[in-house]
């Protein structure tokens, strides 16, 4: 790979990792506006863009947030609570409006995780958490769901990376053939 | 333990409860670690109990791996029940 853009981009996607352990360093709300402009730039089906985005960095919030989200890294100091609006995905016709959504709030994601990474900050995204609770806490009408949190903070250590299946046994081309 | 933490344990465990009956099984056992730690560093706290600490301390360093090696996670946990079971004996043993 020759193109110096083409690398830094597959640099910053190798290297990311889910980070779990922070120091006790919040980032910037510069940080936070910057994920959720970076979050609403990625693939949405049919510009539907039901994506709504909550930040959270008040520390007295956060904790009532880690409380409602058993997956939340204990010391991450912000987060971000990508909700979805029902209204747009309904306009969005068809059955698979469920899918939608999460495709929406995971590929937000993941253009969030990689920036927050470019820029010397850990992520990690949390789905186990309480939708009724996280609703409450954050007063969100009842049109809003919450999909997925994005918890945030300056990583304390970088995992190692894990291990990933080889890329000939997850791969075909043209047709799918089982290996012998 | 102070108010708030014990609100922070109690709620924890009932967003657990709560998320448990959709979540990958593995995550049951991870969510009890979880608790465990708190409360191992809120006993080792209270009472300064180093077995406790680092007990604590262990089961930071090993409940991620449930994300990348269940195996090694269960292993951890077996470990640490082995660790709970010196401890038990070496402090009946200092009662009698």
């Amino acid at each position: 790979m020759t193109d110096t853009r083409a690398q830094n981009v597959y640099d910053v996607i190798r290297e990311r990792r889910s980070i779990r352990s922070y120091t006790d360093e919040p980032p910037p709300a510069s940080l936070l506006d910057r994920l959720v402009d970076v979050g609403r730039w990625a693939p949405t089906p049919s510009n539907v863009q039901s994506w709504r985005f909550v930040t959270v960095r008040e520390p007295a919030n956060l904790s009532v947030l880690k409380n409602l989200s058993p997956g939340f890294p204990k010391q991450a100091t912000a987060a971000v609570v990508i909700c979805s609006e029902r209204g747009d995905v309904e306009r969005f016709a068809g059955t698979a409006r469920q899918v939608l959504v999460a495709e929406e709030a995971a590929m937000a994601a993941e253009n969030m995780h990689l920036m927050a990474h470019a820029m010397g900050y850990g992520s990690c995204a949390v789905a186990s958490f309480s939708p009724a609770g996280v609703s409450a806490m954050l007063e969100l009408p009842e049109h809003v769901e919450p999909v997925l949190v994005v918890a945030l903070g300056v990583p304390s250590r970088q995992p190692s990376p894990p291990a990933r299946k080889p890329l000939e046994s997850i791969t075909h081309h043209e047709v799918y053939r089982e290996a012998k | 333990m102070t108010e708030e933490q014990f609100f922070d344990l109690c709620m924890y465990l009932a967003t657990s409860a709560e998320g448990l009956k959709e979540e990958p099984k593995d995550y049951g056992p991870l969510r009890l670690l979880e608790a465990l730690e708190r409360l191992a560093l809120l006993g080792a706290e209270a009472h300064e109990d180093a077995f406790l600490q680092e007990i604590a301390e262990y089961v930071g360093m090993k409940q991620d791996l449930v994300m990348t090696d269940t195996e090694a996670f269960y292993r951890a946990i077996e470990e640490m029940v082995i660790k709970f079971a010196l401890e038990a004996k070496r402090r009946a043993t200092r009662k009698e």
